[in-house]
C-alpha cells in the first residue's frame, strides 16, 4: 500500500535579523495537518527519510511516501547506512528498511524498552542506540546494554559519537566518555565542574577527522570542546540561555563552526573563537527536533509540524525597506561591509550586518547614476548619463573634471585596472590617471582601436591581470596589458552583443548575452549554455561569480546559480516558492563584496549568494522503486523465468530545489544499448529474450547527463529449459545413447541370428555329413543288398524308409524347430533303417505323452543325432542288445541308453552333441543336461 | 512478584536510609486556564509525594477528582468526565530525578531541575520542570510553576469550548516535605 501525499507550501518565515534564509515548509499526512517529526536522515541515493509520530516517510522533493509498517508506531530515531535505513521506535524496538520493506532488528525482548532517542550507525550491523535506560550496542545480532553499572553518568542518554573503541555520550548528568579495552569499560564523566555550561547534554556531534566536538544542552546553550585519551580540554562554553531553548540537535561544520536547532524554534549559527558567537534565526511556533545538512547545501529542520528546508548555507536574503525601491534601482556596488545603491539620481547605503534594513541617503547627483565602482579605500566612482564621472568619498561628492566631452559623457561602466581607472562611455573606453585631483587621460580605445565596438556595457578586472570588456557588436574583448584579444564565432562565441562579463574562481570567463544565453570561456573555446542547460531565459542581464566557483546569472525570469561540481544550474524564481517575485532587468545591477559573496537585488531587498565552505552536490538522485512483472509489482528479484519476460521499472528522480526540471534517460544493457531520453517515470520492456540485463537510469536537471547520478537494476531472464545448455547436452546425450543402444541391440541380435544360421549350417553339414557317412551309406546299402535277396518286399520298404529318412532330413534342415512328434517320426524311419541292419540287437523305447508330442518342440534332428550317437558309440549285439529310451515330460525330452562303449572310437567324437548344445544355447537359457549315471548315458533336451 | 520485590526493596531502603527521605507534610497543586472568554482555576490540597535526596529522586501524585474550584459544579463535572476521564485515569503523577547536585543537608534556597515522566490523562510525557527549593528546619519547601499542553496528553477540547479553555494550562505546585526521622 502506498500513499502519495502532497507537500504544501507555508509562508516564508519572518525573522528580525537582517540576513535571513530562504525557507520553505513541508507537511505530510493525509489531512496536511502538522505531524511531529522526530528524526530525519539522508541516504546515499538522495532520499530524505522522515521519522514521525505517524511512521516513516520517504521524501524525494515532491512527494512524501509513507512506508508501510504493520506495527504503525511512532518513529523516534533514524540512521541511514548505505542502502539501508534503521528506524528506532517509541517503544524501544528497532527496524531496518531494506528493499522497501521494514523488518524488525534483533529480539525486542533483549533490546531497550523505552523510546530510542537516537541511532548511530557505526558500520554494517553495528548500531548504537541512546535510550532512557542507557546506551545499547547492537552488534552481531545481539544487544549489549551499557548503563550506570558500567560507569555511564546517567541512564537517560540523548546522542552519542562512536569512534573506534570509544564512545562519547550526552546524558542528563554530563558527557560520558567510555573506552572499551580488553572487554572492560573505562568511563569518565565531564560536567559543570569541567567547564560545561549544563549537565543535561541533549546533543553531541564530532567534527570529522578531528578530536573536536560540538554539544548542546538543556539550559546552557551550545559549546565546543576537544576530547581525546588525555581527557577533555579547550571547552568554549556556550551562551547563557536567552530563551532559545534546549538544543535538540547540532551539525558540526568545523571545529569553529556549527549549526544548532532548539526546542524554542531557533536555528543557531555558531562560531567558536575565544568565545562563542551566535546568529539566531527564529521559526516562530515551531519546536525543532533535528537538523540535517544535505549534500545540496540545504539545512533540513525536523519540527513538530513537519519539515522546513533552509537555504542558508549558500543563499540568503536581506530585506531592505524604503527608501529602497526595487523598480527605481539603477546600480549597485558593495564590498566595504555596506551595500551602495543608486536609485536614479540618488545614492543610498545600507549596512549589511546591521539589524536595520532602512538604507541611508548619501548624496544626490544632477543626473541618473548608471554605474558605480567601489575603489577599495578610494571611495566610489559614479558614472552618470549625460553628466560624466563623479567621485564620492567620506560624505563628499564631486564631479571629476577631465578632457573635453568627458564632463557630459554617458558613462556605462567603470573599473580599476593597472592602477588606472577605465571608463566606458558611448564613445569607447578611456584609460584615465586619477591619482591627482583631475583625471588625466592616458589612452583612448574604440572600435578601431581593437575593442571591436564603441559601446562597452561592462568592464571587468578579473584580478589575474586581465581586463574583460562586454561590447555591443564586438562580442567579448580582453586586454592583457599589452593588446586586446577578441574571439570570432569559430571560437564558439556566436554572440556579437554581450551585456555582461565575469570571471569565476577557476579563471573561466562568463559572458551574458541578450538572446543567446551565457557563454563560458575555458581558455581555449567558448561553450554556450542555453535553455537546454537549464537556463531560465536566454535574455541575460547580469553575470557574476563568487569565490567558490558558483556563477550567478540574472535574467528577467529569475536567478540561475551555476554549480561547477554538479555541472548544473540551480534555479531561483517565484515558481520555486522562494518568494522571489521580480529580479532586476537593469544591466549589471548586482554587487560583489570583498570576500566574493554576490548580491542580487530583488523586490524585497537583496539575495546574497554566499561562498560555500564545502563542495555542494545539487545533482538529482535516482532510485528504481518498483519492478513490475506483467504490470504486477514483484519484490526485488534478480532472476526471472523464461516466460516472465515483460518487465516494467518505476523510478524517480530526487531533487529538492528544482524537481520540476527532472529529465531521465535509460538504457537496457544487453537488449538495447542506446540511451532513451524521457520525462516518464515508468518504462516497460515486453517480450524480453533470455539473457542478463542491466537497466540503467539517470536523472538530470537539464539535457546534459555527463555528471548524472545513475541507478542500476541487474537481472537475468532464464532461457527456457529446452534452450538451456544443460538440456541440449542432455538431449543430445540421450539421443546418442538410444541410438547406441539400438545399434548395439541390433548388432547383438544380428550376431545371434548369424550365429544361429552358422550353427544350423554347421549342424546341417554335420548331419548331412553323418548321414552321408560312407559307413552309414555302406552299411545301409549292404543291408539293402542283403534284404533284396532275403525279402524283396522288405527291401522295397527299406529303400522307401531310407529315402523318407533323407527327405525328412532335407525337409527339416531349414526349420528352427519341429514338434516332438515329427522328430519321433524321423527317428522311427531312422530306426527302421538301423534295425534292418541290427535286427533285435537294437531296440527303441519311446514313452512320450500324446500331448507333449504336439506341444513340445525340439531342434530338428537333435534327437536323431542323439540316437545315432548312441548307436555309433556303443556296441550293438544280439547278446547284449542296445536299448535306447526316449522319454519326455512337459519340460524336457530325455534320451538315454546303457553305456557299452566301443573299443575303437569313431571319428567326429562329440561333434554332434556339441552342435546341439550350441543351437540350444542360442534358443533357450534352459540347459541341455548330459550326464552319465548308473552306467546310463543320459542327455536331456529342454522342450521349447 | 517483581513489583512486590521492588516495593519491599524500596521499603527496606527507606528504613535504612530514612535520613535522606522527605515525606509530604502538606501539598497543593493548582491549575489555571486563561482563555479569551473564560478564566478557570482549581486546586487540590491532596498532593502526595516523596523526595529522596540521597538518590536524587522524587515522586508526586494527585487525585484528579480532588480538584476544587472551577466556575460551576457543571464545569467540574465536565473536567472530570469529559476531559480528564478521572474514572479511567484517577491520578496525575510526576516522578523522576533531580538534575542538580544539591546538598539538602545545608539550609538555603536552591533552584533545581526535576526531570521525569509527567503522566496526565494516562499519557506520560518526559518533562524537565524547574522548581525552587527552600531547605529549612528539616523541611523542603517546594514551589514550581510549569505549563501543561493539553495536546501532549491527548486531552481533546471540543471546538465549542475552544474560546473558553486554553490549550496550554499553567500548573502551580506548592509543597512542604518533612524529613523522615
Amino acid at each position: 500500500m502506498r500513499y502519495l501525499w502532497l507537500c504544501i507550501l507555508v509562508a516564508v518565515s519572518v525573522a528580525a535579523q537582517a540576513q535571513r534564509p530562504f525557507s520553505r515548509d513541508f507537511r505530510m499526512g493525509e489531512s496536511q495537518s502538522p505531524v511531529n517529526v522526530n528524526a530525519i536522515a539522508e541516504s546515499p541515493s538522495g532520499y530524505i527519510w522522515v521519522g514521525t509520530d505517524e511512521g516513516l516517510f520517504r521524501f524525494n522533493g515532491r512527494d512524501f511516501v509513507k512506508i508501510t509498517d504493520s506495527a504503525n508506531k511512532g518513529v523516534t530515531a533514524l540512521a541511514a547506512l548505505g542502502s539501508e535505513v534503521y528506524a528506532g521506535y517509541a517503544d524501544g524496538t528497532l527496524a531496518c528498511l531494506a528493499d522497501g520493506v521494514l523488518r524488525p532488528v534483533g529480539k525486542a525482548a533483549a533490546g531497550p524498552r523505552s523510546r530510542v532517542q537516537s541511532i548511530t550507525a557505526a558500520g554494517a550491523g553495528l548500531l548504537w542506540l541512546c535510550t532512557e535506560e542507557g546506551v545499547y550496542l547492537y552488534a552481531y545480532g545481539r544487544y549489549f546494554r551499557i548503563s550506570g553499572a558500567q560507569g555511564l553518568a546517567d541512564n537517560f542518554t540523548y546522542q552519542l559519537v562512536a569512534k573506534g573503541a570509544s564512545c562519547v555520550v550526552g546524558t542528563d548528568n554530563g558527557v560520558s566518555y567510555l573506552r572499551f579495552v580488553n572487554d572492560t569499560i573505562t568511563a569518565r564523566r565531564y560536567g559543570i565542574q569541567d567547564g560545561l555550561p549544563d549537565n543535561i547534554i541533549s546533543a553531541i556531534k564530532a567534527v570529522p577527522g578531528t578530536s573536536a566536538y560540538w554539544a548542546g544542552t538543556h539550559e546552557g546553550g551550545a559549546f565546543t570542546f576537544r576530547l581525546d585519551t588525555n581527557g577533555m580540554h579547550g571547552v568554549v562554553a556556550g551562551y547563557a540561555s536567552r530563551g532559545w531553548g534546549q538544543v535538540n540537535d547540532i551539525f558540526a561544520v568545523s571545529a569553529t563552526e556549527a549549526w544548532a536547532v532548539t526546542e524554542a524554534g531557533y536555528l543557531l549559527h555558531l562560531r567558536a573563537g575565544d568565545s562563542l558567537s551566535v546568529v539566531p534565526l527564529h521559526f516562530a511556533g515551531k519546536k525543532i527536533r533535528r537538523l540535517l545538512y544535505v549534500r545540496s547545501g540545504n539545512l533540513w529542520l525536523a519540527t513538530n509540524e513537519g519539515l522546513t528546508v533552509v537555504t542558508i548555507s549558500h543563499a540568503s536574503y536581506h530585506i531592505a525597506g524604503a527608501p529602497y525601491f526595487f523598480s527605481t534601482l539603477t546600480a549597485l556596488t558593495g564590498g566595504d561591509g555596506r551595500m551602495w545603491l543608486a536609485q536614479g539620481r540618488e545614492l543610498l547605503s545600507l549596512h549589511l550586518s546591521a539589524d536595520t534594513v532602512v538604507p541611508a541617503r548619501e548624496a544626490m547627483l544632477p543626473a541618473a547614476i548608471t554605474c558605480m565602482y567601489l575603489h577599495g579605500g578610494q571611495g566610489i566612482w559614479l558614472g552618470t548619463f549625460g553628466r560624466g564621472l563623479w567621485h564620492y568619498i567620506d560624505g563628499r561628492l564631486r564631479q571629476v573634471k577631465g578632457p573635453a566631452g568627458m564632463d557630459n559623457a554617458n558613462i556605462l561602466s567603470i573599473a580599476a585596472y593597472n592602477s588606472r581607472l577605465w571608463v566606458a562611455s558611448l564613445n569607447g573606453v578611456d584609460e584615465l590617471d586619477v591619482s591627482g585631483d583631475k583625471m588625466v587621460p592616458v589612452a583612448h580605445y574604440n572600435k578601431a582601436g581593437g575593442i571591436g565596438s564603441d559601446y562597452v556595457y561592462q568592464l571587468y578586472n578579473d584580478g589575474r591581470g586581465r581586463l574583460w570588456l562586454a561590447t555591443d557588436g564586438g562580442g567579448v574583448a580582453m586586454y592583457d596589458g599589452r593588446r586586446f584579444h577578441r574571439w570570432d564565432s569559430t571560437s564558439g562565441l556566436t554572440a556579437r552583443v554581450v551585456y555582461s562579463i565575469a570571471v569565476d574562481s577557476f579563471g573561466h570567463a562568463w559572458a551574458g548575452t541578450p538572446d543567446k544565453g551565457v557563454f563560458r570561456y575555458d581558455g581555449r573555446r567558448w561553450q554556450q549554455f542555453t535553455l537546454q542547460n537549464g537556463l531560465q531565459d536566454m535574455n541575460v542581464s547580469s553575470v557574476m561569480a563568487n569565490n567558490s566557483g558558483q556563477v550567478i546569472v540574472v535574467t528577467q525570469k529569475g536567478v540561475d546559480e551555476w554549480f561547477p561540481g554538479s555541472g548544473l544550474f540551480r534555479r531561483f524564481n517565484k515558481k520555486t516558492n522562494l518568494d522571489i517575485e521580480h529580479t532586476s532587468a537593469v544591466l549589471n545591477c548586482m554587487a560583489r563584496d570583498a570576500a566574493g559573496n554576490v548580491y542580487v537585488p530583488f523586490d524585497k531587498g537583496f539575495i546574497s549568494f554566499t561562498n560555500v565552505s564545502r563542495p555542494l552536490d545539487i545533482r538529482p538522485g535516482i532510485s528504481v522503486n518498483e519492478v513490475r512483472l506483467f504490470f504486477k509489482p514483484v519484490s526485488y528479484r534478480s532472476t526471472f523465468g523464461h516466460d516472465e519476460n515483460q518487465l516494467s521499472f518505476q523510478y524517480e528522480g530526487i531533487n529538492y530545489s528544482n524537481i520540476e526540471r527532472l529529465h531521465y534517460r535509460y538504457r537496457l544493457e544487453g537488449y538495447q544499448n542506446e540511451w532513451i531520453y524521457t520525462d516518464d517515470e515508468t518504462v516497460t520492456f515486453s517480450r524480453l529474450p533470455a539473457g542478463t540485463f542491466h537497466f540503467r537510469i539517470q536523472a538530470s536537471l537539464d539535457m546534459d547527463f555527463e555528471e548524472a547520478n545513475e541507478a542500476v537494476y541487474t537481472f537475468r531472464i532464464r532461457a527456457p529449459f529446452w534452450k538451456a545448455p544443460w538440456f541440449l547436452v542432455l538431449s543430445v546425450g540421450i539421443v546418442f545413447g538410444l541410438l547406441y543402444a539400438y545399434i548395439k541391440a541390433r548388432e547383438r541380435s544380428l550376431r545371434k541370428v548369424n550365429e544361429l544360421q552358422e550353427e544350423r549350417l554347421k549342424f546341417e553339414y554335420e548331419l548331412l555329413r553323418s548321414q552321408v557317412n560312407p559307413h552309414f551309406l555302406f552299411n545301409s546299402l549292404n543291408t539293402l543288398s542283403a534284404l533284396i535277396e532275403e525279402d524283396k518286399d522288405k527291401a522295397v520298404q527299406y529303400t522307401s524308409q531310407l529315402s523318407d529318412l533323407y527327405r525328412s532330413v532335407l525337409a527339416h534342415k531349414d526349420m528352427d524347430l519341429i514338434t516332438l512328434g515329427e522328430e519321433l517320426r524321423i527317428i522311427e524311419r531312422y530306426m527302421f533303417v538301423q534295425q534292418s541292419r541290427f535286427g533285435d540287437a537294437l531296440r527303441l523305447s519311446v514313452s512320450v505323452p500324446e500331448a507333449v508330442m504336439k506341444s513340445g518342440k525340439v531342434v530338428p534332428l537333435a534327437l536323431q543325432i542323439l540316437v545315432e550317437n548312441a548307436i555309433k558309440h556303443n556296441t550293438v549285439s544280439r547278446s547284449a542288445p542296445l536299448v535306447i529310451y526316449i522319454e519326455a515330460d512337459e519340460l524336457q525330452v530325455t534320451v538315454r541308453n546303457e553305456l557299452k562303449p566301443k573299443i575303437t572310437k569313431e571319428k567326429g567324437e562329440g561333434l554332434g552333441l556339441h552342435n546341439i548344445r550350441k543351437r540350444y544355447s542360442l534358443l533357450t537359457k534352459r540347459p541341455l543336461v548330459n550326464t552319465i549315471a548308473d552306467n546310463q548315458y543320459v542327455v536331456s533336451l529342454p522342450l521349447l | 512478584m517483581k513489583v512486590l520485590a521492588w516495593v519491599m526493596g524500596f521499603l527496606l531502603y527507606g528504613v535504612c536510609a530514612s535520613a535522606q527521605i522527605y515525606d509530604m507534610e502538606k501539598g497543593k497543586a493548582a491549575f489555571h486556564s486563561e482563555a479569551p472568554q473564560e478564566l478557570i482555576s482549581a486546586e487540590s490540597v491532596e498532593l502526595k509525594g516523596i523526595v529522596d535526596a540521597g538518590k536524587k529522586s522524587f515522586a508526586f501524585r494527585v487525585n484528579i477528582s480532588s480538584f476544587m474550584g472551577f466556575n460551576s459544579p457543571l464545569q467540574r463535572e465536565h473536567f472530570n468526565e469529559n476531559y480528564m476521564e478521572s474514572n479511567i485515569f484517577p491520578d496525575a503523577s510526576f516522578a523522576g530525578k533531580i538534575i542538580e547536585d544539591i546538598d539538602f543537608s545545608k539550609e538555603g534556597s536552591y533552584t533545581v531541575r526535576a526531570k521525569g515522566k509527567l503522566t496526565i490523562h494516562g499519557v506520560p510525557v518526559e518533562r524537565i520542570v524547574r522548581a525552587d527549593v527552600l531547605v529549612k528546619g528539616g523541611r523542603l519547601i517546594l514551589s514550581s510553576r510549569f505549563i501543561v499542553s493539553l495536546a501532549d496528553h491527548n486531552i481533546k477540547i471540543p471546538r465549542v469550548v475552544s474560546e473558553k479553555l486554553s490549550p496550554d494550562i499553567e500548573v502551580t505546585v506548592n509543597a512542604t516535605l518533612k524529613q523522615r526521622p
